[in-house]
């Protein structure tokens, strides 16, 4: 997948995704919470696809200096796998808390906060690496 | 992420420290949105949505810096400051909508997400700027 494909396929799902919440929290239409965010899972299956199968290439090919043409490094691509799989679990208790079953809310953003935090620390490091101000 | 942060920078027209102010604002407000909602925090709603107020203030604040600094290329760095303030200021009004709802109850979520549409429809026309 090309970056502008991913680009417009990630914009084009948040904008779907925002018009859905949109009519479901006005009450326009009383689906499921879960059919809601349909756009998201989407989101999901394609990351998930999309990562497993860059890892099975990676598997399969000698990489020089183990990075391949996107300079990921194996490491990386399962990390990005994890912060898949917290994202959906994030989702599927934000989706339950919404239908009114009873989660406290620090449980169903404790998931985000490990994906916040991981984030801050990865865009730490390429600050640090490229300088005071990028 | 589907994307690399090259990417993203380039998508969003955001430097990667205005993404890192971004995620620690967010950071923080969903760490008070969640203390308020469960009863632990008996703030108000602007004071809850102060991380991201502030965020948005210091990012603004860093656009003129680098508007400032780039002034010789005065078409490139006007260009840049444009595009830096439109998405900051239709973020900005989407969280003071956000604010507003939750505090008095008394706008629709259509209205809320009004500017959160309009940067969809920036972010998909830029997305095809990416390489």
């Amino acid at each position: 997948m090309a970056a502008v494909q991913k680009a417009i396929f990630s914009s084009g799902i948040l904008l779907i995704t925002a018009i859905l919440f949109a009519l479901r929290v006005d009450n326009t239409v009383d689906w499921n919470w879960f059919l809601i965010f349909i756009p998201l899972w989407l989101f999901d299956a394609v990351m998930i696809t999309y990562l497993i199968v860059n890892i099975i290439i990676h598997f399969r090919t000698a990489f020089c200096g183990n990075v391949d043409r996107n300079d990921m490094t194996k490491n990386r691509k399962y990390g990005l796998l994890v912060f898949c799989v917290l994202k959906i679990t994030f989702q599927i208790l934000l989706c339950l808390r919404l239908e009114d079953f009873y989660i406290s809310l620090y449980y169903v953003l404790i998931p985000l906060w490990i994906i916040l935090v991981a984030g801050l620390i990865d865009n730490f490091f390429v600050l640090k690496a490229s300088g005071a101000y990028r | 992420m589907l994307l690399k942060l090259r990417e993203i920078v380039q998508w969003t027209r955001m430097s990667a420290f205005e993404l890192f102010l971004h995620l620690l604002s967010i950071l923080v407000f969903s760490v008070l949105v969640a203390a308020k909602v469960e009863g632990d925090l008996s703030a108000s709603w602007p004071t809850i949505f102060a991380p991201l107020f502030i965020c948005d203030g210091l990012n603004a604040y860093l656009s003129l810096i680098v508007f400032v600094r780039q002034y010789r290329d005065l078409k490139k760095a006007s260009i840049r400051l444009a595009c830096s303030l439109v998405v900051i200021a239709l973020i900005f009004t989407f969280k003071i909508l956000l604010c507003q709802k939750l505090a008095k109850g008394n706008l629709k979520c259509a209205e809320v997400l009004t500017p959160l549409f309009f940067l969809c429809n920036i972010l998909l026309f830029r997305s095809c700027r990416v390489h």
